[in-house]
């Protein structure tokens, strides 16, 4: 579903991703961790087309992300860490402006929002216009956003935060039903025990390199995540001051 | 005091941005050329010198006979009214969004620094703009007056000081209008419609006042100067302002300050007490609620086309200060179509008087003219600010994103220059040219033409079929070649880093080039077709310059398409 051979991105003199391969099938949630400035935004943006890149090339479906930016967008959806969304619509103007763009039938889209707006408890509030929304309703209404046109591909950065307990649990769930239906996720994340349970595979880059990815049992072994970050971050933060000496 | 120092350079900086365009290509982190915040600075400084100039011929007609009747408190009281009314214009629309509604506010409140900080910051801001303001009042009128009366140094020193405080006087009026249109506004739920029928209110008030009320006023005061001066003078603190300015009277200079200090320290005090629940309670939840119902919903499907173009401008409804800053030329454009309908027959005398050969001419230039001030396109790239993601993850190219922009102008524009166009056809069909209208009397208007002692006013087939013609497409094709340059500028100079959206809409640089080039680019022409009337009928120069805009509107599309499109793509998401 999602090819990503060499990435490489460069900011300047700055080498922001480093000849990162990933391969994300369908059916599998993928779960990306990394400290801040790690490259996971620059990854996933760049796999939404938002961002060019220097080195390699990025895959949605077979679909080129250069050679064919419009195709590739059609079957993915994205949802960055802090969105920002039309706060002179109402909810329901900004999801039928969404499933206008993506070609949603009326049907199609007065299902999905009922169901979705429904789990996510926003039926109510969809007449409001968005700036009256809190941080967490513009993230669930991003969300809503992202699944109305059925995408087979969601990339999501950070999607947990600023949700609430019950909205986090339902957001889980659609993801496993997305995946269970045949789409893919790739998602970042610092909520290390959320990428353990959730995730069938996970990969954690630093400093722009990958240093392990894989099905959790591959990665993890008997440890959990949160070691395995750990002792990664440190071997790599003490590899570097090795090198610095 | 600390705070409010590194709060204020902040503001100072964003301001210098605004003015300047800034010094930072946020693209490439370079610095920008010198020469285009050099050109920024020369057309800032030509709109001020226009300014100065219009106030000065006021002035001017003033001063003399005042300076010689001793009414020197007169002309200074005026003068300080006309800065003080001047100021609160160009601030009153500013001060609700700049003091209450900046997007760092959310970024500042949590910070320990006292709210009344963040306020006194911002309205130091807005005071540093009455200044710019008011000194395009102030300057002309001190500067005629030591012209006419002789160099004082207690009048300037005096005057100048009232200068300040006056400042701080419109000040206090321009935050608490800002106040209070932000408290209505909270309890309102069609709060664009209501601002910007109010602002409309405002501003006929102000342009009457510019206009018939300032040539009323002028003969008011020229020639019944002593019941103005009697007038005025019953008002304590008017004839103490104006005799301190003069130099005058100590006392009554320190009386002045007090009484427009008085209000500044009110009304700050007030605001500062009341500023964190203020911006805090934006409105949303005072305002009722509209609950969702899925079967009032509308599901039908639109276009990608379609739905870009109804963002666009549901964006544009959902802002007053985007309509009516960068649509005023729209209601001028109404309005001038009723004017024409009004004074018919003045504007047939006119027309006699130039040439009825011009009757097109002038009726195209009128009609550009207002287009000049409609720039939704220039500020647009700017607004969508940190929503430029949506866009890009979505499947819509960017060539239709620009079209829907574009398009958004296009449609505004055309039906109040379609409104003007149909009247000048009209016009120019129907309208007396017998010079009843000048003579006030048809038979001897007719006599004196057919005696060949008034201009032909014939017009062959051939020259009012070209006029029609080109009342009708050129307004047409001129917005669009405006609409697309106004675009290309956006993109050119795109500030995506606002706190409130008064900066790119009133003072960004794409809107500044934008509208100064629009008058530039209608100036060619007019000056060319009529001082190039000799060399070739006016009929010609029509036809020329609709293939002139016809080609302008192919290139600026072609760059739209090209250069606008990759400008699109390299914008940081």
């Amino acid at each position: 579903m999602l090819q990503i051979n060499e990435f490489t991105k460069r900011y300047g003199e700055k080498t922001a991703v480093d000849h990162l391969t990933l391969h994300i099938t369908p059916g599998e949630i993928y779960g990306f961790i990394g400290h801040n400035g790690a490259g996971k935004t620059t990854t996933l943006k760049a796999c939404t087309g938002l961002l060019s890149f220097d080195e390699g090339e990025i895959l949605v479906d077979g679909v080129s992300v250069t050679a064919d930016p419009l195709e590739c967008k059609k079957k993915i959806a994205y949802i960055p860490d802090n969105p920002d969304l039309y706060e002179f619509l109402t909810g329901i103007k900004y999801l039928n402006f969404v499933a206008d763009i993506y070609g949603v039938t009326a049907e199609d889209r007065r299902a999905r929002i009922e169901k979705y707006a429904g789990l996510f408890s926003l039926t109510e509030d969809l007449g409001q216009p968005v700036s009256s929304y809190s941080h967490g309703m513009k993230q669930k209404l991003a969300v809503i956003g992202a699944l109305i046109h059925a995408p087979k591909l969601i990339l999501m950065d950070e999607p947990f935060v600023g949700l609430d307990p019950i909205a986090a649990h339902n957001l889980k769930q659609v993801m496993r039903e997305h995946c269970d239906a045949g789409g893919a996720i790739f998602f970042s994340t610092h909520v290390l025990e959320v990428a353990e349970k959730l995730c069938d595979k996970v990969a954690i880059i630093r400093r722009g390199q990958l240093v392990a990815h894989g099905t959790m049992e591959d990665v993890l072994g008997t440890a959990s995540l949160e070691q395995v970050f750990l002792e990664l971050s440190q071997n790599g933060a003490e590899a570097v001051a090795d090198a610095e000496m | 005091m600390n705070q409010f120092r590194v709060l204020l350079r902040v503001q100072m900086l964003s301001m210098g941005r605004r003015f300047t365009g800034g010094n930072i290509n946020e693209k490439q982190k370079k610095k920008k050329s010198l020469l285009g915040t050099a050109g920024m600075a020369v057309l800032w400084a030509i709109a001020g010198l226009a300014f100065m100039y219009l106030f000065g011929m006021v002035f001017f007609v003033i001063a003399e006979p005042f300076a010689a009747m001793g009414f020197d408190w007169l002309y200074m009281t005026l003068a300080f009214l006309f800065c003080a009314m001047f100021m609160l214009v160009g601030t009153v629309f500013l001060a609700k969004s700049q003091l209450f509604e900046a997007k760092d506010n959310a970024i500042l409140l949590p910070m320990p620094i006292p709210p009344a900080t963040i306020l006194l910051v911002r309205m130091t801001g807005l005071y540093l703009m009455n200044l710019l303001w008011g000194a395009m009042v102030y300057l002309p009128a001190i500067v005629i007056w030591i012209w006419f009366a002789g160099f004082d140094v207690l009048t300037l020193v005096f005057s100048l000081v009232l200068f300040f405080a006056v400042g701080l006087f419109a000040l206090a009026l321009s935050c608490l209008l800002g106040w209070v249109i932000s408290r209505i506004s909270a309890h309102i739920r069609n709060k664009t419609l209501v601002t910007v029928i109010g602002s409309v209110a405002f501003l006929a008030v102000y342009y009457w006042l510019c206009g018939a009320g300032s040539t009323k006023l002028l003969g008011l005061l020229t020639k019944q100067s002593e019941l103005v001066a009697q007038t005025l003078g019953a008002v304590a603190p008017l004839y103490w302002i104006g005799n301190a300015a003069a130099g005058e009277n100590a006392l009554h200079f320190l009386l002045s300050l007090v009484i427009l200090f008085v209000p500044f320290a009110i009304v700050t005090a007030a605001l500062a007490k009341t500023f964190l629940s203020t911006v805090t309670n934006s409105g949303q939840n005072a305002a009722k609620k509209t609950v969702y119902r899925a079967e009032d919903a509308d599901f039908r499907v639109k276009s990608r086309a379609e739905a870009l173009w109804k963002r666009e401008n549901a964006h544009l409804l959902s802002s007053a200060v985007y309509l009516l800053n960068a649509g005023i030329g729209l209601i001028f454009l109404v309005v001038g179509a009723v004017a024409v309908v009004w004074q018919w027959n003045t504007l047939a005398m006119y027309m006699t008087l130039f040439g009825w050969d011009l009757a097109g001419a002038i009726f195209v230039l009128l009609t550009c003219m207002m287009l000049c001030m409609v720039i939704f396109t220039a500020p647009s790239v700017s607004l969508e600010a940190g929503t430029l993601w949506q866009l890009r993850a979505m499947p819509v190219s960017v060539t239709e994103i620009l079209h829907a922009k574009w398009k958004l102008h296009l449609v505004w524009c055309a039906v109040p220059s379609a409104m003007m166009s149909v009247v000048g056809v009209v016009f120019l069909f129907c309208a007396d040219r017998s010079c009843g209208a000048l003579l006030s009397d048809p038979m001897m208007g007719e006599a004196l033409a057919g005696a060949g002692m008034l201009p032909d006013v014939r017009m062959n087939a051939f020259d009012m079929a070209v006029n029609t013609a080109a009342i009708l497409i050129l307004p047409q094709l001129f917005s669009a070649v405006t609409g697309g340059i106004g675009l290309l500028l956006g993109l050119k100079y795109p500030n995506l880093g606002w706190t409130n959206e008064a900066q790119v809409v009133k003072q960004g640089t794409a809107v500044m080039f934008s509208m100064f080039g629009n008058m530039a680019m209608l100036a060619l022409p007019a000056l060319l077709t009529y001082f190039g009337r000799k060399i070739m009928p006016v009929s010609v120069w029509m036809l020329v310059w609709m293939a002139v805009f016809a080609g302008a509107l192919f290139l600026v599309k072609r760059g739209i398409e090209t250069w606008g499109v990759k400008k699109f793509e390299e914008l940081p998401v």
